[in-house]
This record gives C-alpha cells, sequence and structure tokens, in this order.
C-alpha cells in the first residue's frame, strides 16, 4: 500500500512541475536534461526514463515538445541527451534505460554551471536552437540557402528573378499546380516551426507571384 | 635395368593416392621431373650444409623422346646418394620426410609431393644409388609394393661408367605416364624454366640443371628469366599471429612495364609462395587471380613457417595439392593480409590514372598557404566572443581530464567590471597531487582592454586516477569557484608486455628524421643490456642500443618505466610518399614492432604541401589530411564518379561550384585547426576537451570572410583534374 501511495507521490509531483521561469531557450538541450535529473534528484524522486521525459518537458516545454504538438513531450531528444550525449559521450550522468539515470561526480561540476546559468550569473555566448531535426525544419534550412531567401534578408526583393524563386520552392518547371502545391507545404512547414523570417518570405512570394498562389 | 629380387609390402591405399597425388600430376604432369630435380638439388644442399660439397650443384635430366608415346626420363645427381636404410625410408609411405630434418628437404610437404610419388608416377620406376662404393637399387609397383634390388652391393667401375656416377650419387628412372602429353624435347625444356615451382630453385647460380637429349646427346642449361622490373612496389615484413606465435612473412612486389601472363604454372604475373630458399608452395594473387588490374606485377612471398610446415597436424597444402588449402586457419590469416596489402596497392594504381595539373596544383598550394599565413597573423576575430561571459568569474571549462606526467591548460574568465585597481586570485589544489602551476592571478586594472579577461591556469600531476579541486578564490570580490580535475594514466606507463614503441605508428618525412619512444618496464629488464633493432628500407635506425649500467638507469625511469628515445630516419629521399616500413626492436624474448609511413617533404613550406586524387572508399569528397599536409581528393564519391568518368564535368558549373566549396570549407577548418595549434589569437578555443562546437563557429565565420576567393581557386582546382593516361 505504502509503495503505491509512494508511486502515486512521485507522478503527482512530477505533474505539479512548473515551466522553468527564467530564459532557457539559448541553453543545450544537454544542460537542461542534466538540470532534470538532479531536480528529480533532489526532491527523492528516483531519475528513471519515464519521469525524466516527463520532468523535462514539464521544465523546459519550449525546448522538448514535439513539432506541431506543443503539448506532447519530444521523447526521442531526450532520450538522445540522456544517453548518447550526457551518459555515452560527456560522462555526466550514469545509467541506462533499465537502471534510471544518477549524476556523476563530473557532472556535478557541469551542474552548478548550469544552474548558475540559469540564474543568470554566467551569460553562455553560444546560442542553440530548440527545434529538433525533422523534415520541415530540413527544408526550411535549404529554403534559407537560396539566392532568392538571401537577396530577401538583404533586402534586395527586386534583384530576386523568377527562376529564383522557382528554385526556392523546389520546383523544376513553370507548373502552375506544382508551385501552388510546394508554397503551401513550405507555409506549413514554416509555421509548423514558427519560423517567421522564412513565413515573411513565403508570403512575399505569394504576394508576388499573384494569382498563382490563391489559385 | 636392375632386377628385381624381391618384394616389400605397400603402405598407402592406391585409391587415395590416385584421388589425390595422381590428380595433381593429371593436372600439371611436369611436376613428376620437378619432383625428381627438387629431391637431387635437395641431396646437394643437404650435403653443402655439412661442409661436404661445393657448388656448382649439378642435376641432369635426360630425356628420351619418342613420337607416339611418352618420353622415358633419368634424372641424375651426384649429391650424398642414400645407403640402404635411407633408401628404404625414402621410398616408404607415412613417413612425413624421407630426407632428414633439412627445410629444403621436406619436399613431400611443399605440395604433399615428393620423391617415392614421382617414382609411383614412372612406369618401370627404378631409383639407383651409390653411397661410399655400395650400390641400392629400389622399384615402387602400381600396388605401391617396394621392388628390391641390389643392396648393399660393392658397386664396380663399369657400373659407375653407365650410371655416370664416380662417387656417390643418384639416378632415378622411369617411363613417363600416358597424361603426359609432350613429345618435343625443346618443349619440355621450355616448359620446365617457365614453371613456377622451377622459379626459386633456378634463380640460385650455385644450381646447374642440365636437361640433355637422349637421342641428340644436346645439352641445354635451364634458366629463368624474370620480367624486368620497372619499379619496385613494396618489400614489406609482417607477421602472422598463429596459435599464439608469430611467423614472419616479407611480402615483394615489383611492377614490369609490360603486361604479363597470370595464373598457374606459366604465368609470370602472380605471388610466389615459398620457404627456405626454394620450396615454392603456391602461386597466386590470391583474390586477385585473374584481375586484370596486377597484369603487370608480379612478386613472392618467403613465409618463415619452418616451424609449421613440419607439423603433421598442419596440413597448409590442399589434398589435391593444387597449392595452399584457403580453408587452413594459417592460411586464411595469411590470404586476409595479402589480400588487404594487395587491395592497397590497386588503390593506389587505379589513383595513379588520376591526376592534377601541376602548374595550377602549385599555384594554388602556394595561394592557400599565403591567405593561411595572412588569416592566422590577422589578429583576434572582429567580434571577440568569449565562451561564458561570468558576472565575476568562472572556470572554463568546470572539469578537466588530464594525463599524468603532462601539463594541461584550462582558463578562468574574469569580468573586468569586477576589477578595482589590481585584483588577485588565489588557486588551490584540494589533492596535493595536483599542482597549478602559478597559484596567482594578479590582474591591473590598467592594462585591460576588454569586457572579460582570459587567464590560462596550467596544471601538472604526476599520479594517475586522481581527483580533485581547484578552488579560485579571491578577497576583494568574495567569491570562490571551483573546477574539478582527474588525472588519467598516461599510456606510455603501460607498454603491451612491458616492452612496447609507444605509439606503435608514426610518420616521417621522405628523407627526414625524428625520435621515436620505446617504453620498458623496469622488470623486464634481465642480464642483457643490449636492444636490437631491425628496419626496413627506407626506414634507418641504430642496429643497437645499449641500456645504461643499473646504477645509472635511475634517471631514465619514471614510474618504474624506462623511456628510450631511439632516432629514425628515411634514407635518402624520392621515396614513394605513403611507403610504410616497421622497425622491430628485440630484448631477450621480447619484441615490438613500429609501423612508419613516409610523407612527403615539406618543399612548400606552409599548410598545404600537396594536393591530390586519392581512391579512398569513403563518403567524403575531400579531407585535409593534418599530419601530412595533404588535402586529398576523392574521386569514388558517387557524383565525383558520375562527373569525371563522362570526362565532361569541366563545363557542369554545378558540380565545378560543388566540390569547390567543399574543398573550401575543408580548407578553412584546416585553418581554424592549425591556426589554433600556433596559438594564432585569431582562433582562441576555450574548452580543450570538446573544441569542436568552437572550431564550426571560427570555420564558418572564416567560410565568409575567405570562401568567395577560395571558391574561385578551387573551382580552378576541379577544372584542373585528369583522368586516364
Amino acid at each position: 500500500m505504502s509503495i503505491l501511495k509512494n508511486k502515486k507521490r512521485d507522478e503527482d509531483i512530477i505533474r505539479k512541475v512548473i515551466e522553468f521561469k527564467s530564459e532557457y531557450l539559448p541553453i543545450d538541450k544537454d544542460r537542461l536534461v542534466l538540470f532534470a535529473v538532479d531536480f528529480l534528484e533532489s526532491r527523492n524522486i528516483e531519475p528513471t526514463f519515464d519521469k525524466i521525459v516527463a520532468t523535462t518537458f514539464k521544465l523546459f516545454p519550449r525546448k522538448f515538445s514535439l513539432i506541431g504538438f506543443s503539448e506532447y513531450p519530444d521523447s526521442n531528444v531526450i532520450r538522445e541527451c540522456l544517453h548518447l550525449h550526457c551518459t555515452k559521450s560527456k560522462s555526466w550522468l550514469s545509467g541506462n534505460l533499465r537502471s534510471g539515470y544518477r549524476v556523476t561526480e563530473k557532472g556535478k561540476y557541469f551542474l552548478d554551471e548550469t544552474k548558475k546559468i540559469l540564474e543568470g550569473k554566467i551569460k553562455v555566448t553560444t546560442t542553440y536552437g530548440s527545434i529538433p531535426k525533422r523534415k520541415e525544419v530540413t527544408f526550411i534550412n535549404i529554403l534559407k540557402k537560396t539566392d532568392a531567401y538571401k537577396k530577401y534578408i538583404q533586402d534586395k526583393k527586386e534583384e530576386i528573378t523568377q527562376s529564383e524563386i522557382l528554385e526556392a520552392l523546389r520546383v523544376p518547371s513553370n507548373s502552375r499546380e506544382l508551385i501552388k502545391s510546394h508554397l503551401k507545404k513550405y507555409l506549413e512547414y514554416a509555421n509548423r516551426i514558427e519560423d517567421s523570417s522564412a513565413m515573411d518570405f513565403l508570403e512575399f512570394i505569394k504576394r508576388g507571384l499573384g494569382g498563382w498562389g490563391n489559385a | 635395368m636392375p632386377k628385381e629380387l624381391r618384394i616389400e609390402a605397400g603402405e598407402v591405399h592406391p585409391k587415395f593416392w590416385e584421388k589425390t597425388v595422381k590428380e595433381a600430376f593429371k593436372n600439371d604432369p611436369l611436376r613428376i621431373i620437378i619432383e625428381l630435380i627438387k629431391n637431387s638439388a635437395d641431396s646437394y644442399t643437404r650435403l653443402e650444409k655439412d661442409g661436404k660439397a661445393k657448388s656448382p650443384f649439378q642435376i641432369f635430366v635426360r630425356i628420351f623422346c619418342k613420337k607416339k608415346s611418352p618420353p622415358y626420363i633419368e634424372v641424375r645427381d651426384n649429391a650424398g646418394g642414400m645407403n640402404s636404410d635411407k633408401l628404404r625410408e625414402a621410398l616408404k609411405y607415412g613417413t612425413q620426410t624421407s630426407m632428414g630434418e633439412d627445410v629444403e628437404a621436406i619436399t613431400s610437404a611443399e605440395k604433399g609431393i615428393g620423391l617415392k610419388d614421382a617414382m609411383m608416377a614412372l612406369e618401370d620406376n627404378w631409383l639407383i644409388t651409390i653411397q661410399d662404393g655400395l650400390i641400392n637399387e629400389r622399384s615402387k609397383h602400381p600396388d605401391f609394393k617396394t621392388g628390391v634390388g641390389k643392396e648393399d652391393e660393392k658397386v664396380g667401375e663399369e657400373e659407375r661408367e653407365k650410371l655416370e656416377i664416380s662417387d656417390n650419387g643418384t639416378v632415378v628412372m622411369g617411363k613417363l605416364p600416358d597424361y603426359f602429353r609432350e613429345r618435343k624435347f625443346e618443349t619440355i625444356c621450355e616448359r620446365l624454366q617457365e614453371h613456377f615451382l622451377m622459379r626459386k630453385l633456378l634463380e640460385y647460380p650455385n644450381y646447374k640443371i642440365y636437361v640433355i637429349d637422349g637421342k641428340s646427346k644436346a645439352r641445354k642449361l635451364l634458366e629463368y628469366k624474370s620480367p624486368k622490373v620497372e619499379k619496385q612496389i613494396l618489400r614489406k615484413p609482417f607477421k602472422i599471429n598463429y596459435n599464439g606465435d608469430d611467423y614472419l612473412m616479407v611480402l615483394t612486389i615489383n611492377k614490369s612495364k609490360d603486361e604479363l601472363l597470370q595464373g598457374k604454372p606459366y604465368g609470370k604475373s602472380g605471388l610466389l609462395f615459398f620457404y627456405g630458399k626454394y620450396s615454392v608452395v603456391d602461386f597466386s594473387w590470391c583474390r586477385f587471380d585473374r584481375d586484370l588490374s596486377f597484369s603487370k606485377f608480379f612478386g613472392e612471398l618467403q613465409m618463415g613457417i619452418q616451424e609449421i610446415i613440419r607439423d603433421p597436424d598442419e596440413i597448409l597444402v590442399d589434398e589435391k595439392r593444387r597449392g595452399l588449402d584457403p580453408e587452413h586457419p594459417f592460411n586464411k590469416l595469411l590470404f586476409n593480409k595479402v589480400n588487404g596489402i594487395l587491395k592497397e596497392i590497386q588503390e593506389e594504381e587505379e589513383t595513379s590514372k588520376y591526376s592534377i595539373d601541376k602548374s595550377i596544383k602549385k599555384e594554388i598550394i602556394k595561394e592557400v598557404n599565403r591567405m593561411y599565413k595572412d588569416v592566422k597573423g590577422k589578429g583576434p576575430p572582429p567580434e571577440r566572443q568569449f565562451p561564458i561571459e561570468p558576472e565575476t568569474f568562472a572556470f572554463y571549462p568546470v572539469y578537466i581530464s588530464m594525463m599524468e606526467y603532462e601539463p594541461k591548460t584550462s582558463f578562468l574568465i574574469v569580468n573586468s567590471s569586477v576589477v578595482s585597481d589590481k585584483l588577485e586570485i588565489f588557486l588551490s589544489s584540494t589533492n596535493p597531487d595536483i599542482i597549478v602551476k602559478k597559484p596567482i592571478i594578479k590582474i591591473d586594472k590598467d592594462t585591460i582592454d576588454d569586457e572579460f579577461i582570459v587567464k590560462p591556469i596550467e596544471l601538472y600531476s604526476e599520479k594517475a586516477k586522481s581527483k580533485g579541486e581547484v578552488i579560485a578564490t579571491s578577497n576583494q570580490i568574495g567569491n570562490s569557484e571551483k573546477m574539478g580535475v582527474e588525472v588519467l594514466e598516461n599510456p606510455i606507463f603501460s607498454p603491451a608486455n612491458g616492452f612496447a614503441f609507444i605509439p606503435d605508428k608514426t610518420t616521417v618525412v621522405d628523407g627526414g628524421e625524428k625520435k621515436v619512444q620505446l617504453c620498458i618496464d623496469r622488470n623486464v629488464i634481465g642480464n642483457s643490456k643490449e636492444i636490437t633493432f631491425n628496419s626496413q628500407s627506407p626506414i634507418n635506425c641504430p642496429m643497437e642500443w645499449i641500456l645504461p649500467n643499473t646504477e645509472n638507469l635511475g634517471k631514465y625511469i619514471i614510474k618504474n618505466i624506462i623511456k628510450i628515445e631511439i632516432p629514425i630516419r628515411v634514407m635518402s629521399t624520392g621515396h614513394i610518399i605513403g611507403e610504410q616500413g616497421t622497425i622491430t626492436a628485440l630484448y631477450e624474448n621480447k619484441a615490438s614492432e613500429l609501423n612508419i609511413k613516409v610523407i612527403s617533404e615539406p618543399s612548400i613550406t606552409g599548410l598545404v604541401r600537396d594536393i591530390r586524387p586519392s581512391g579512398k572508399d569513403t563518403k567524403r569528397i575531400s579531407k585535409f589530411i593534418e599530419d601530412e599536409g595533404i588535402l586529398e581528393i576523392y574521386y569514388k564519391h558517387p557524383l565525383m564518379k558520375k562527373y569525371i568518368i563522362r570526362k565532361d564535368f569541366r563545363v557542369k558549373p554545378d558540380f565545378l561550384i560543388f566540390v569547390a566549396d567543399t574543398i573550401t570549407r575543408e580548407i578553412i577548418r584546416a585553418f581554424v585547426v592549425q591556426g589554433f595549434k600556433e596559438n594564432s589569437s585569431r582562433f582562441p578555443i576555450f574548452n580543450m576537451d570538446r573544441p569542436e562546437p568552437e572550431i564550426d563557429e571560427h570555420t564558418i565565420r572564416e567560410y565568409y570572410e575567405q570562401g568567395p576567393i577560395m571558391h574561385e581557386m578551387f573551382i580552378k582546382l576541379a577544372k584542373a583534374f585528369r583522368v586516364g593516361d
């Protein structure tokens, strides 16, 4: 009975965890996962995989949610951070899915540093993105490497040629249908990953193409 | 023809013999004669070893050719002959060797075929031997029984004259079997001197093998003309470790100017596998048999297998005596090794078809090196970034791993806003085994010209597995920070088997020299003071090294390990870049091997010394090899393959731009890495344990600055790529 109670208590505590107040988006994910493991340990909750996933997501939802489904945790990213980075390559944590995880001696130093970063006592100049590398991000990144996008960003809109726009949208011919469908897809992707500059650029194309995009 | 006086029983089932040895003879009937020749050669070798014979060692093969039936032969030597006991033993099946324990004498082990088998193959065969004035005669019957003629009878002068044996010697005679198809004397001579099993024997001028036409009495001395060597591609010793023992092999491969015939028994292109002086066991290119890319190559593999070849449990040749049994575990290891080496040669050969226009290459190398010199001397990047910006001060990184007996640098980053007048920060270690070289950091406000100050902290420890903290405190700021430190074991203190080169691989420039470390556990030191070194061309090193006396040994010892620095050098210049050599150090029963690769001489000073096409199987298009200063361009990359084979790549701008961009990024990354190594202030790296993110940042920054110029250069380079002769 007491064991069951305990189990419920751990879950309740995790359910009640609220989003971390300070700015955490520029901080790298490995540090945030390390922080979450310590968060559980310091509350006498055994840091098992499921609890770590739930806690990491509750503490840092904007960094660990699925693209387009901000209410769900991206457990794949958390697992990569936990297992591949924090445990295997950096040795900040020890353990595995079966045994659970704990902070190592080495990890404690990085944990202290992470706490100072979260408290604002240390500023990290290298910033890290929060969007996992998925199809949407890949395509938008490719879009951003095109000449049309670069000219748009450099405010040289008038120099953008029609063929550059077709290249940006990855449309091999002047097919109206294809342009329409690619533009729609790109807008969907940009919207899903909330990339405002890509959205602006795509809106600009939509307007420039007149009837094409709306047809 | 001798007269048979009695018969002795046989030992082998005829069906087994027919399935194995007869099959082998049927496939290659000339081997019957070759086995008899080699048997005579072995007799001379044994005598020479005992100091009882002087060269030339003459062997006479008399052939009586007939138009419609196989020839009758006599093979004669004037070596030691045999007494009746030895002869009985020699013709008896079930004994591993008929002729004693000399390396060359184990003829039956060469390919599982020997004197008795050759006799069995001859019709109406007889072996007549004279030793110390006594004559013995024996023959082998088709049912394996042995016919006995004269036994230990005194030999008369007339008989000696008839047999042409003035002192001791042996004659084997008989009619060659029906499957021996050759009928012409000249053809048989020609084939004998081209046969792979004869080549090593014919290489030795001491052995003179004469073939005599029984009818015309014409005499021909056999000679083997090896293909003309255009270039020696490789001479490489290596070891095969089998059942805990090392077997030394020496592989030599040459290239000829002309295409050569491949395959057994008369082809010239192939690897001759042999042991001792002339005992050939196979002729093959292993898995590259019939691969036309080897048609200009030929070579040999000298096998140090004297121990294993005598072991009756280790039958290295296959049952049908075709050559080395590919299923035998020893041969598997050997073939794997040889195949690996051959693959490298094949790749190099293929690479030689690809080239880059020399003048354009030189021009580009010069320009890239000028750019590098320019960039690294430019000073700090325009917007200097610190990895962290602390409120007061902080260590970066907060935890370091260092190696015992090797200093390591970490950093303390101080916010200049907290410095008032003169600031002192004290550094202390919680573990006395971890030493902070300069325990006080002093910062004078007047000297500050940046928002943050980076102070290097040098640490040192001689104790592996130590752990501790370095604490930084400042009374003025009232703050303290800590950094975790762990000390790892240095590999130089754990040499394999207590006696090893560390590291066991190194590079040395063509014509250059350097020192390498040989680490020896003190407990390994025995009575001997001498360490001997064997080096293979092109590497040269001292032949021996004398260890200091016990009383003077102390100053060479750290942690029970004696570290000796051995000078090595590449003899002369002009070697093939990438050529490998080995140094083997031997001390009492210990041995260690150091593999050395020859790299190009830095005649072009600077970061990039050469740009060359490479046939490595890799997913990359190019890679900068730091150690060698070489930019490799991989033509096996699918995109390169696609365009380069079509040969119209020079007019494909998309392809050229892509290649140029890839090379640009690679070279800029090399700028950053090398700049960091040379302590260029333009490329500071703070987190030495994980420098990649910082290297990437510098690379991206420099890409935007240097990229456009480099793009143009490398498009030119891509256009200068040449394929074919």
